[in-house]
This record gives C-alpha cells, structure tokens and sequence, in this order.
C-alpha cells in the first residue's frame, strides 16, 4: 500500500487540526518511541495499536483512523498517557478521534459497546440508578446474546449481589431533564 | 463457614444506620457525605457493608447522601454522551455539599467521575449555566471529594492502627492493586503518584501485613468490558493475577468495585478459558483493614466473594492461635 | 567635540527593521554630530576601513557605533578606533541588534528605538574619557581539576608545553570513567591498555604535580591570578611509603561499597580501587572503618610491611596561585530507580545498568569477566539491552540525548556474544545514534556478526515471571507489541554531570545547566571557554560525550590555557570603579558589598581612612557605585554623568 503523503496531509489537514485542538495535543510532538504500545491493556483487541494511531495522524490517514476499531474500543485506563515520555495524553487524543468519528456519523463495528451503552443509559435514565441485573438482560437481548455470562448468574443470587427490584430515585425528573439536556441522552448519537 | 448462607446486605445495613444527611445536618460536625454508587448497593454490597463496619469502628461518621443518582461510570464520559457524565455526578456533587464539605466516595468509577465532574464545572461558565438549568439552582461543586484510601489515610495514623491492630495480618503477603481511575489522569485526580502509586501501603503495613512491590499494581483490569467484549477482561484480569500468584502473593488488594468484579467473580471464567487453576481471593483495602481490626470475615462481607478466601484466614488464625 | 555616528545594517539583520537612513539623519541633527553614515557590514574590512578614514579625515575624536552587540564586536572595533588614532575608549557601541531589530517587527517603532538608543549612545560618549588598560602579571601556572581522560590530557598537554600543572584529583586514582570501561568503541581497544601509559606519564611527569584524594575548596582572584585552597584529605596511609601490595585490602574485615566497580561487588574500607590504579597507593575510608567506627581494629596496620599506614593522618590544606583553571570534572550515571518504577525501580537483582553491566565485562571486574545473573549467578542466555533510560524522556524531566547510549550498547551487545556464544542480545532503541567515525559500521556489525536483534520501541514494563524476567515492549516497525522472557536486562542510563559540579561552578562563578553540565561562553564558537576568564572546560562535565570528543576537547582547553598564558601577562580592562578619597567619609559599604574584595584602606596624609579600590582586581560590576551613601565612587566609562546625560537625553 503506498500512502500519498502530501496528498493524506493536505486534504487530512483541517480533521487533525480538529482533534489536535480538541485534545490540546500536537501529534508532531510524538516521535514514535512506541511506550504506549508496549503496555496497552486492549491493544491485542484493536486493529492498531495506539502508536500507530498517532502515525496515521502524523500522515493525515484520517479516514483510517475515524474507521478503526481501535477508537473504538479503548476503555481510556490511560497507561498510555500516564507513560508517554513526551507527556502526551494519547488516551485524549483517541478519545477525541472518537468524537471526531462519532460527529461524522461513524457507527463502527463494536456493536456490543453500542448495545452496552444503550442498556446502560436507558437503565439510568429510568430509574436514576443503574439495576444490574436488567442491565445483563437488556444488553444479552440487544445483542442476540440471552445466554452470555449465564454463568455467573446462580453465584451472583446465590450471594445475593443483586437487587431483584430496581431501585428508584424520588426525584427521577431531574435525571430526565439532565438526559434531555444531552440531546436525547439514552440513544446511540 | 462456608456452610453459612452469605453475608445480607441489607441486614448489616440496617444494622448499621447511616443516618439521613438531611436529618443529621448539624448532629454530625465531623462527618463525612457519603455517596455508595451502584455498585455497592448491589453486586458490591461487601464493600459498602466493610466500609460502614470499619468507619463505624474507628469513630468516622458517614451521612449517606440523599436521593443519589447514577453518576454514569463507564458509559458516560465525554467522548460518548457530551456532558451527561457531568451533569449526572453534578447533582450529586449538589447534593453532597449541602451539610458537609467533604464527601467520600468508596467506588474509584464513581470518585474519578465526580473529580471530572468538578475539574469541568470549574473551567466551563457554560457546563454550570447548564447544570443550574437542570437543578434549577446554582449548582455546588466545591466539596472536597475522596476515595477510601484517602478517607483512612486522613483519619487513622499507621500508628494507631498498628496499635489496634497488633499484628494480626502479620506473614501476609498482599498486592496492593490500584487499577486505573484512582490514579489517572493525573492532572484531575491529583491523587498519589499515577506513575507509581503507594497510598494503600503505609496502612497496609500497620496492619501487620507485607505488602511488597507488585508489579501490575495499576494496570488495567479491563474496565467495563466484562459485558461487551469479554476477552478484553479476561486476558488483562488473568495477567494480573497469574503475575500476583506467581510472585507468591496471598490476595490482591483493591479498592475499585469494577476491579473486584473482574478479578474475583470472573477468576472462574478466566480458568475456565485459559485452562489456569488460580485462586487468588480478592479483598477490598476496607476488608483488609477490618480484618485487622478483628472482625470477622462474615461480617465484613468475605464470604460473598467468588474465589475463597480460605486459606488466607486460615493464616490469619493460626497466627492467632499461636500467639 | 567632533562626533562620528556609524550605523552598521548588518546586510537586512539590522535594515530589515530599521531604516538605518533616518537613523543617520538624526544623528546628524544632533550637536557636535560632524559625520554619520551607515555602513552595510561595519564589522568587514571595508566597514572598518570608513570608519578609519572618516575618523582620520574629519578629525573625530569620538565615535558612536550602532550595530550588533557589544559581546559580539566591541573587541574588534575598539581596536579599529585605535588604529584610527583615538583612544580606544573613545567608542561607544550600541545595541541596535539584539536590543532592537532582531526582536521588533514594526519597521517605525524599531526604527525609533533605534534612534533613541543612538542619541543615548552620543550623549554618553560625550562624558568619555581616555582610559588606558593596564597589564596584570599573569602566573604561569595552571590547575587541572579532575583526573579522568580530559584532564590528563589537558595536563599533559600544558606541561609539554612548559607551563607548571597541578592536578587535582577527587578520588584515590587517575582514570574516571574510562578507567571502568571494558573495551571502547569503535576500535574495541581495552580501555586500561590505551589510557594507563597516559596515567602513568601524567604522574611522572615533571612538569606535573598530581594530587589524588583532593578537592578544591575554594577560589579567589581573577584571571591570571587565581588563588586557590585545595584540600587533600587524609587517606591514613603515607604516600610515599606505600609499595601498593594490597595486603591491606586483603586483610580488612570491614566492608565497604563498591565505587568503582558501580556497586557491584564489594570493596573493603581500605582499598586500592583497581589493580592498575595510579597512583597505586592504598586509602582508607573512615566511614567504612572499624577502626574509626567502633575504636577497635588496626589489622592493616599490623600487617602492612611498608608500615605505611598512619591512622592520625590528617587533612592537608594548601593555598596555590594559578593563572589559569581547567575543569575536567566527568560525569556521572543518572540514578534510575525513581524515574522507572515500571522497570521495577531496583528490585529486581537481575535488572542492571550498563556501566554495572561493564565491570561485570570486564576481565578485572567483580566477576572476573564473567557474564551471571545477580539473581542465582547462572550464565544468562537471553539479554535484552534498554535504551535511553533517563534519556529524551520529558515525562521524567529529561529531554537530553546522552550521546554515547547507542555505541556503548552496540558494544556490550558485541562483546556478550563474545563471552557467550550461544546467546542472543536484544536492543530496543529508538534512533540509533552513531556520527562518528566509523560509529555506524560498527553498529551494523552488531545485528550482522553479532546477531544482535533490533527492536525499535521504548519498553513499558518489566516484571518478574517464573525466575526470569518479563519485557513488555513494541517494535514499531512491525507495529506490534514485543514480549520477551529475558535473563538479564541491562540499562543504557543517561549521564548527569559528576555529584558536586554544581557546588564547583559556584566556586568558580561559572554558569551550569539543571543536569549539572557546565556552560562554554558560546556554544558554536567558544565551546571550552566560560563566562568567567580564565576558566576553561574539557570533557563529559562540559555535556555527555565520547571519548575522541573529550580528547580533543581536552587539547583544546590546554592550548587555550597556554595561549592565555604564555606572555606571562594579561591586559585589564580600565572600566574599573574610583573613588574621590578627599570625600570619602570612610564608612567601607563598598568593602562590604564588593563581591572581588578589590576594596583597600587607605591612609591619607591626615590620618583619615578612606576606601581605595585595587584596579587589578576591580571588574567594574558597580555595586560599590550604588552603595555608596554620600556618592563618591564613579566607574570609569560608566561614570554617574555618562549615565545621567543618556537619560536625560532619551526623556527630551
């Protein structure tokens, strides 16, 4: 594959000026040491690495960046920017790129982190707190899943971890205001 | 004891009352807002039941915080919902700072939720525009806010409870694991060395208890990934407790719920998938600290953990039997 | 008063900002302003020759030159004035440059500042008068601090040249740093072979007066004459008398940490640190001793058959004058352990830096050459070399590169296959830096003859795994994440300047940097001079560097002490302080705020004392100007009226 640099960069150009700003990071200040890499929990999951992501900014390969699973799918432990001997906040950077993608109207492919989100806000968005049992089953039915982590479900009664009936919160209109502020908080954007 | 149903969540809650903040306004001058979270009014109910028995016992005075939302955790920070992570933890920043300047909050998703919240309430004239509009007041952001470590850093000297503790926990070996929201980001938590953080350890050691350097200390253990995307928890989790199991110690120390689950109720699937034999028991610090106190491992919850915690009290009471 | 106003453009340095033709034209409305012209480059030779001849022709008799800074050309065109005829200080040089065009963009404000800063320059030169520099007995002597590879060098080199050297030296042996080397890159000479015949020249050397085990205490004077107390501190053992047999160390019961060897191993409290030190004299550490420590012991006096050893040895302090000081302090491994938790911090014996790792190489080493894991002390199949640890690293306050991490691990990488050939050697690097001659072929041999692979990445964590050690890291260039099941890591540290350097250059009034490394006066053209005259640098304390940088550097300082020098006197500047004595009320504030102690006391002929200011080692700072309560002391060339004219001239 041959990357047409000065092409990437000009036509990327204004879409990294966009993250950079957002992020408060420039990305010409990494120079590729790779630390974030080496100790990065989910990069075994990502189809690039974090180092890598910081490349393909570099290069203006935004397209590459907006459409990976990697943005994805980091969880934002932040060992990446706690390590970056250039104190860039790569987990910011991701996060940003996200954004960026999100805005753009890229749905990506982890739709169990969709459905996840979706079941967790809609459950929060209820009653004010989160019921973590209608949270496994709300999220196995989005997903076609009714079977996943069945597993762990005779231990967690058996040591009564979870509440059968959801809590409530007495005052449940503010929670609705604050998801209305949102834009329709509760729904994939 | 094993045979024992476990522990009640709601019994030992109701036996230990933590009173109304509304109600206890000025009975309590130096008490603390209390904010549980989630997840120990569920699935970590032994935290929240250690944390209560362990303040109770030390004369700290917790006042839970009234109505208390969902302060969003996982799913609802910035990048994915706009400022719904910070108007949720708002509220109870609210809530929290109407009798008491300083709240405590057991949960490290919940504590790194509420801090952002405050750093972005701070810095954004607009974020506070918006969160009056939905509370239909100025909102309250100031309250000093802190994890459990800090909580007993602050009200307990590691001479104090040594002295209490007399050793109890002594030829224990414990890892003290601090995860990832505790610590970072650095420049919003401002808490400990993110690098390489040390706070668990001066308690630890006054109760008697080893508490050597261990290695994965913050390392992730998969965050919230235990329901979309499994595998993520799993190898980060394994990593994690095959390095403790390898280096010899005798339980991994946490103080994040999210962490316990992955580490103690998923330790079963982790072996199942690796083909491991670990049985590593999982303990949070509030656990730890009541165990070195004296109290019994019923009480504070132990039991209701996944892995057994067998062996480790077993130490702890052929210690006890020999001196 | 006949005034010529010159103003250099300095090609579109100066002219781009400021239009050099309106700042003429004020000149020349100003009083007593016979001539001004600007000049493209005043500096050049054509430059000065107009200068000459309008001089000449016009019968100027004081000159204004607005141009770059004086540090830059002050020199030179003090010397084109006098060629011209005037005295010398009949020039005033004014900063139109660095002051004015080179940080202003606006072409009208720069051009009015420059304008306002040549009336203050005309107004001073006004109140000018000739001064003449005076010659200072310079003593041709030169003192060398520290014993490593530069400062030998440097002293050898002064003392070929006949000038008297006194070589200081903190620890009990010459040598430094490349006295611990194994073998050096690229050559892969051993180390002791090349630089022990320089050791030993360097201590029998006529011309050479070598003082191990001192330090210098303190400094006073100026250049050309600096008197310096150096203390040389007691070793209990009669130099002279020492046959160097060793029986002592062999003898002592009690243990000391190992220095030399980078605490690896262990010395004993009295020791000879290696079996070719120079001199090879024993010295005993006192807060090692048991002797010393719990009053009991004298098992190396017993068996000493020099009877060399005098436990009531004391410090010696002596007082010398040098004209000229180099410094040659080295450095020294930056401290890893906080700044790399995630390496374990220390923890892991099987963990180590480069320069333990080089002693364990090394045939006279603690291992006797032999590669062993600290851990077990088996043979390691597996190595895996860390790059920049301490190094181009912001998160841990160290950007700096230390120039010679990428040849020093190439090198051990080369020589581990030589003791062990059946491992294999993994670097992680990130640049491989490698400039000099033959530096690059030689890292190539390393992944070609060597087998050393190369992984391009910073490694995040290292952690204990079923008795050897885990290294998480990333090869960038495949993109992935790295693992390997390592038995030994060996560290590349980065260099900070040798503890205590800081403390020298205050001594010495001379400027450092935060790792400790020592300031030249200019880093392209004056690279071994400092701010302070007569002082000069040589070597790793001055910035990490390698061994042919140092040596050359080294002949460098020697050649400019030498130079300094060798008329046996030196012109000092006449911009010195005066005091109008027959008002003086003899209150000595200048005596006391003077940071030169150039102040006297004076008797006059009525017996009142009054304050003299000592012209040799007067440097015209002006504090004493300040403090002055009834305002009697002056500075030539700065005097109260030069400045007062330009003040009043910059508010008409």
């Amino acid at each position: 594959m041959t990357i047409h640099v000065s092409r990437t960069l000009t036509e990327a150009a204004e879409v990294v000026a966009d993250i950079e700003r957002r992020s408060g990071e420039r990305v010409s200040t990494c120079y590729q040491c790779g630390r974030c890499t080496s100790t990065c929990t989910g990069t075994f999951a990502f189809d690039y690495p974090p180092h890598r992501i910081m490349r393909m900014l570099q290069l203006g390969q935004v397209d590459e960046v907006l459409n990976s699973r990697t943005i994805q799918l980091c969880f934002d432990c932040m060992t990446c920017s706690t390590r970056c001997p250039m104190n860039i906040d790569v987990a910011n950077v991701i996060e940003n790129a996200k954004m960026v993608a999100d805005e753009q109207g890229v749905k990506g492919s982890e739709k169990e982190i969709r459905f996840f989100r979706l079941a967790f806000l809609q459950n929060v968005r209820r009653s004010g707190r989160l019921h973590e049992a209608r949270l496994l089953t709300s999220f196995n039915l989005l997903n076609f899943k009714p079977f996943n982590d069945i597993s762990l479900v005779p231990v967690i009664l058996r040591r009564k971890k979870v509440h059968i009936v959801p809590p409530k919160i007495k005052n449940r209109g503010e929670i609705h205001r604050i998801f209305q502020e949102v834009n329709g908080g509760g729904k994939t954007k | 004891m094993t045979s024992r149903r476990a522990t009640d969540v709601k019994e030992v809650r109701a036996a230990v009352t933590v009173p109304d903040l509304a109600a206890s306004a000025t009975e309590h001058p130096g008490a603390y807002s209390y904010f549980p979270g989630c997840s120990l009014t569920s699935s970590a109910g032994e935290y929240d039941v250690s944390v209560r028995l362990v303040t109770a016992a030390l004369g700290i005075k917790l006042d839970e915080i009234p109505d208390w939302n969902c302060c969003g955790a996982s799913p609802a920070p910035h990048h994915w919902s706009g400022n719904l992570g910070v108007l949720l933890s708002a509220r109870n920043l609210h809530i929290a700072g109407y009798h008491h300047d300083t709240m405590v909050a057991p949960c490290a998703g919940c504590y790194n939720r509420l801090k952002n919240a405050q750093y972005e309430l701070a810095g954004s004239e607009e974020l506070r525009e918006q969160t009056a509009r939905v509370l239909r007041e100025p909102v309250r952001y100031e309250i000093e806010i802190l994890n459990v470590v800090e909580l007993f850093d602050r009200e307990v000297t590691p001479e104090m409870l040594s002295e209490r503790a007399g050793g109890r926990l002594a030829g224990l070996n414990l890892a003290t694991y601090y995860g990832c929201l505790m610590t970072r980001p650095a420049k919003i938590m401002n808490f400990d060395n993110a690098r390489n953080p040390v706070s668990m350890k001066p308690l630890l050691k006054a109760t008697g208890a080893d508490s050597g350097h261990f290695p994965f200390k913050s390392e992730c253990c998969g965050s919230y990934m235990g329901m979309p995307k499994k595998e993520i928890v799993l190898r980060a989790s394994r990593r994690i407790i095959e390095v403790a199991d390898d280096m010899g110690f005798d339980a991994i120390v946490t103080a994040c719920p999210l962490c316990h689950q992955n580490l103690d109720l998923r330790q079963d699937q982790i072996n199942k998938t690796f083909g491991t034999s670990l049985e590593m028991p999982i303990l949070y610090f509030s656990q730890v600290l009541g165990l070195a106190l004296g109290m019994s491992a019923d009480d504070l919850g132990i039991d209701s953990h996944v892995v057994s915690a067998r062996k480790l009290l077993q130490k702890i009471e052929q210690r006890r039997e020999r001196v | 008063m006949r005034i010529g106003v010159f103003v250099c453009q300095c090609g579109t340095n100066i002219a781009a900002t400021v239009a050099t033709d309106k700042v003429v034209s004020a000149a020349l409305a100003m009083r007593d302003v016979l001539h001004a012209e600007s000049i493209q480059y005043t500096c050049s030779d054509p430059g000065q020759r107009a200068i000459v001849d309008a001089v000449q022709k016009k019968g100027l008799t004081r000159v204004v030159i607005a141009a770059c800074s004086p540090r830059m050309h002050e020199t030179t065109f003090r010397r084109t004035v006098s060629r011209a005829g005037l005295n010398a200080y009949m020039m005033e040089m004014v900063n139109i440059r660095e002051h004015c065009s080179w940080i202003h963009a606006d072409v009208d404000t720069a051009t009015g500042k420059a304008i306002d800063l040549m009336r203050m320059g005309v107004a001073r030169v006004r109140g000018q008068a000739p001064l003449q520099s005076s010659k200072v007995p310079a003593v041709k002597r030169v003192l060398v601090i520290g014993g490593g590879v530069a400062g030998i060098q440097a002293a050898l080199d002064i003392a070929d040249a006949g000038l008297p050297v006194t070589l200081v030296e903190r620890g009990p042996s010459l040598g430094g740093n490349m006295a611990r080397l194994d073998k050096t890159f690229p050559t892969l000479d051993c180390s002791s072979c090349i630089l022990t015949p320089r050791m030993v020249e360097a201590n029998q050397h006529e011309g050479i007066h070598l003082l191990v085990n001192s330090e210098v205490e303190s400094v006073r004077g100026y250049i050309g004459n600096f008197d310096v107390d150096i203390r040389k501190k007691a070793t209990c053992v009669v130099e002279e008398k020492c046959t160097g047999c060793m029986i002592c160390q062999e003898k002592c019961p009690s243990k000391a940490p190992d220095d030399f060897n980078a605490g690896v191993g262990e010395a004993k409290a009295i020791s000879i640190p290696f079996p070719q030190a120079v001199p090879m004299v024993a010295a005993l550490r006192k807060e090692f001793c048991r002797q010393f420590i719990k009053g009991r012991c004298g098992v190396c006096e017993k068996v000493c058959p020099a009877g060399a050893i005098d436990y009531g040895q004391e410090d010696q302090l002596m007082t010398e004058r040098f004209g000229a000081i180099v410094v040659a302090t080295g450095f020294e491994p930056f401290d890893w352990r906080e700044a790399y938790p995630d390496y374990g911090g220390g923890q892991y014996p099987d963990v180590i830096t480069s320069p333990q790792y080089e002693r364990m190489l090394s045939a006279s080493g603690p291992t006797g050459g032999r590669i062993r894991r600290p851990s077990d002390g088996s043979e390691p199949q597996q190595i895996v070399f860390v790059s920049c640890v301490g190094s181009r690293d912001e998160s841990v306050g160290r950007p700096l590169c230390c120039s010679v991490g990428c040849m020093h691990i190439a090198k051990q990488a080369i020589l581990t296959k030589e003791h062990l050939p059946d491992s294999r050697s993994y670097i992680f690097y990130i640049y491989i830096r490698a400039a000099g001659k033959g530096y690059e072929e030689f890292t190539r041999r390393a992944q070609k003859e060597y087998s050393a692979v190369y992984l391009r990445g910073r490694v995040g964590k290292i952690y204990p795994s079923k008795g050897r050690l885990k290294v998480m890291g990333t090869d960038t260039l495949s993109g992935d994440q790295v693992e390997i099941d390592a038995d030994l890591v060996v560290l590349a540290t980065g260099l900070n300047a040798s503890t205590g350097a800081d403390d020298l250059a205050r001594k010495l009034n001379i400027s450092y940097d935060r790792y400790g490394f020592l300031s030249e006066s200019h880093p392209k053209l004056r690279p071994v001079e400092t701010t302070t005259g007569g002082i000069f640098l040589a070597g790793a304390c001055q910035g990490p560097k390698d061994i042919p940088d140092t040596v050359a550097q080294a002949s460098a300082a020697a050649s400019k002490a030498i130079g300094l020098l060798s008329r046996g006197e030196l012109e000092t500047s006449p911009m010195v302080a005066v005091v109008n004595q027959m008002r003086c009320t003899g209150c000595f504030k200048c005596r006391d705020v003077c940071p030169y102690n150039a102040v006297e006391a004076i008797e006059l002929r009525d017996g009142r004392q009054v304050a003299g200011v000592i012209d040799s080692l007067c440097q015209g700072c002006g504090v004493c100007n300040v403090a002055c309560p009834p305002a009697v002391i002056s500075l030539k060339g700065y005097t109260d009226n030069q400045l007062i004219a330009e003040t009043v001239e910059l508010l008409r």
